[in-house]
């Protein structure tokens, strides 16, 4: 029975309940529920910001979304964005919390500290950071692989290697943070069973792949699907390194968004854009909670 | 003797490899920081040199300071962060107390509605609470960064987490104590939920101080503007070949949430891990 006042409360704890919940709830309701049914009739009008006609369309915006060419490329983008993002940041975060966790105490601290420094950094700096490192001439990145005869590369102002580059960018900056969440996960798997193993003469990889890997699988989904969640909003770096060119080349979903509504005011196309987004990572999410529960049932 | 060896040899190598992803990590930094004081026309030399050899001191920095209202980006950044913190972390410990230690009819539905609104992502919604802001008349408004920040749906879940595990003896203590249930609340349930206060307080800080898309839709005038935002729009403002420039500018945003890092990090790092586990 949860509380010792029992099932039925007093006259003044309901007060308090009723008065300091309806502010909060009331909030909830005018960020969230509000603007998503607002959201989807926008999506369902042309709603262009200054006019005052707003006529009811139907589902044409989201036909127009998926006849636009640029949506698809956007979309491919993304895709690519988001794939080899979140497999880098994975794998490489899991790779960096073993070996730090291989160092001892001091050292392991100094090391968590020092990669979890670009975490903690402003992405818009981050941004203008590498967009110096990057530059083609002047820059440092094709100075310093000048020497082991790499490149010189164009970086983000080619249409081949910008993609790559925001994502090498953002590795760099989010790969501490995945390192943390493995650190946290490592920590929960008991020593006991390194101990058994070592008594038992196993090879340092069967250790990973039988012990290590499957007491992680918690740990490496949480990472998986806040990565892909957050990979498919990804705006701030591309709006900050190239505004999605060059032509093109690094344009996202949320920047398509971002420039229907707030550069050429279509509120009805971009919404119905938002709503597209909003459920193909929903289901993404959801396709991958349910591979993880099928295939190792935790 | 051979396995000496092979275990200094190993030792070595892992300790290359640190320094390597050492000066990876930090190397950009040094950059950052190398190439504000260097004037304009060393910054663009090649081959670039490694410290700056003609170093024009903080006259990089100067110029940043005056020529664009930096200080006053400061002062919104940490306005808007700091009251919405505030105040998220009071609607986040009420609410999470009242679910955790109360019990009402549709308890449930209200709390598994407030978790459901953890799904919807920014860009869903950020056209209706635009023109919800707008039809308030706070655009360019410190206001508009701040309200939507008040309340966090993850806030609750994790206070309430956490104060679950307060026991009951301590609010009937207070109650026979003659405490009314808000005292009780701010005097004997806050005290006891320090960590979680200092986790959902560095997590939403760091969100509320990094948020870029919400404020570059709903600031225009720049002395409105946060510190990402003027950062970002700072771009505009100069050429692109003042890089020395750009990064006395990106120095002057990081230099602040680094050096609070550097004094706290391990409360950052706990609180980052623990209100990152939440799967």
């Amino acid at each position: 029975m949860p509380g010792s006042t029992g099932a039925a409360l007093k006259q003044k704890q309901k007060l308090f309940v009723f008065i300091s919940l309806t502010p909060i709830m009331i909030f909830f309701f005018m960020f969230f529920v509000y603007p998503v049914i607002y959201a989807i009739v926008i999506s369902l009008h042309k709603w262009p910001l200054l006019a005052r006609e707003k006529p009811f369309v139907g589902f044409k915006n989201y036909a127009w979304a998926f006849n636009d060419d640029v949506f698809w490329i956007s979309l491919k983008n993304t895709i690519y964005y988001a794939v080899f993002f979140v497999s880098s940041v994975t794998i490489l975060g899991l790779a960096l919390a073993m070996f730090v966790n291989s160092f001892r105490e001091p050292i392991k601290s100094i090391n968590r500290m020092i990669f979890f420094l670009p975490v903690i950094t402003s992405m818009v700096a981050v941004a203008l950071m590498f967009v110096w490192l990057y530059q083609p001439m002047f820059g440092l990145l094709n100075y310093i692989l000048g020497f082991i005869g790499l490149g010189p590369f164009k970086w983000i102002y080619s249409p081949q290697e910008v993609l790559p580059s925001i994502i090498l960018m953002s590795v760099w900056k989010y790969v501490g943070y995945t390192m943390v969440l493995f650190l946290a996960g490592l920590t929960t798997i008991p020593h006991m069973y390194y101990e058994a193993a070592r008594i038992d003469g196993a090879k340092s990889i069967r250790v990973f792949l039988n012990i290590t890997l499957p007491l992680l699988v918690p740990t490496i989904l949480f990472v998986l699907v806040t990565n892909t969640i957050s990979a498919f909003q990804v705006f701030t770096q591309v709006f900050m390194m190239t505004r999605g060119g060059p032509g093109t080349a690094s344009r996202v979903l949320v920047l398509h968004m971002y420039d229907t509504g707030f550069r050429y005011f279509e509120m009805g196309k971009a919404s119905a854009l938002a709503f597209i987004l909003f459920s193909m990572i929903l289901i993404i999410t959801i396709l991958q909670v349910r591979y993880f529960r099928e295939s190792f049932e935790y | 003797m051979k396995i000496t060896t092979g275990l200094v040899a190993r030792k070595t190598i892992k300790w290359a490899v640190l320094f390597f992803l050492a000066i990876i990590t930090l190397g950009p930094f040094f950059w950052m920081v190398s190439t504000s004081f260097k004037p304009s026309d060393e910054s663009i030399a090649f081959p670039p040199t490694f410290l700056p050899e003609d170093p024009v001191g903080f006259k990089n920095y100067y110029t940043v300071l005056t020529d664009v209202p930096f200080f006053r980006f400061y002062y919104n950044s940490l306005v808007q962060a700091i009251t919405a913190t505030v105040g998220a972390l009071f609607t986040s410990s009420l609410a999470g107390y009242i679910f955790a230690k109360f019990w009402f009819k549709g308890q449930n539905i209200l709390f598994m509605f407030i978790l459901s609104t953890l799904m919807v992502p920014l860009f869903v919604i950020i056209i209706p609470i635009f023109l919800m802001i707008r039809w308030m008349n706070l655009v360019d408004s410190l206001w508009a960064l701040i309200i939507p920040g008040l309340a966090s749906a993850f806030g609750i879940f994790l206070m309430r987490q956490f104060m679950k595990s307060i026991p009951f003896d301590f609010l009937d203590a207070g109650r026979i104590d003659g405490c009314g249930e808000f005292g009780i609340f701010a005097r004997i349930i806050v005290p006891l939920s320090r960590p979680a206060f200092s986790a959902l307080g560095i997590f939403h800080f760091m969100i509320q101080w990094d948020s870029f898309i919400w404020p570059l839709v709903v600031i225009e005038n720049i002395n409105k503007r946060t510190l990402p935002l003027g950062l970002a729009l700072f771009t505009q403002q100069f050429g692109t070949q003042d890089y020395n420039l750009i990064m006395a500018a990106a120095v002057l945003a990081v230099l602040p949430v680094i050096v609070v890092f550097l004094f706290a990090q391990r409360s950052f790092i706990e609180g980052i891990t623990l209100t990152g586990i939440k799967g």
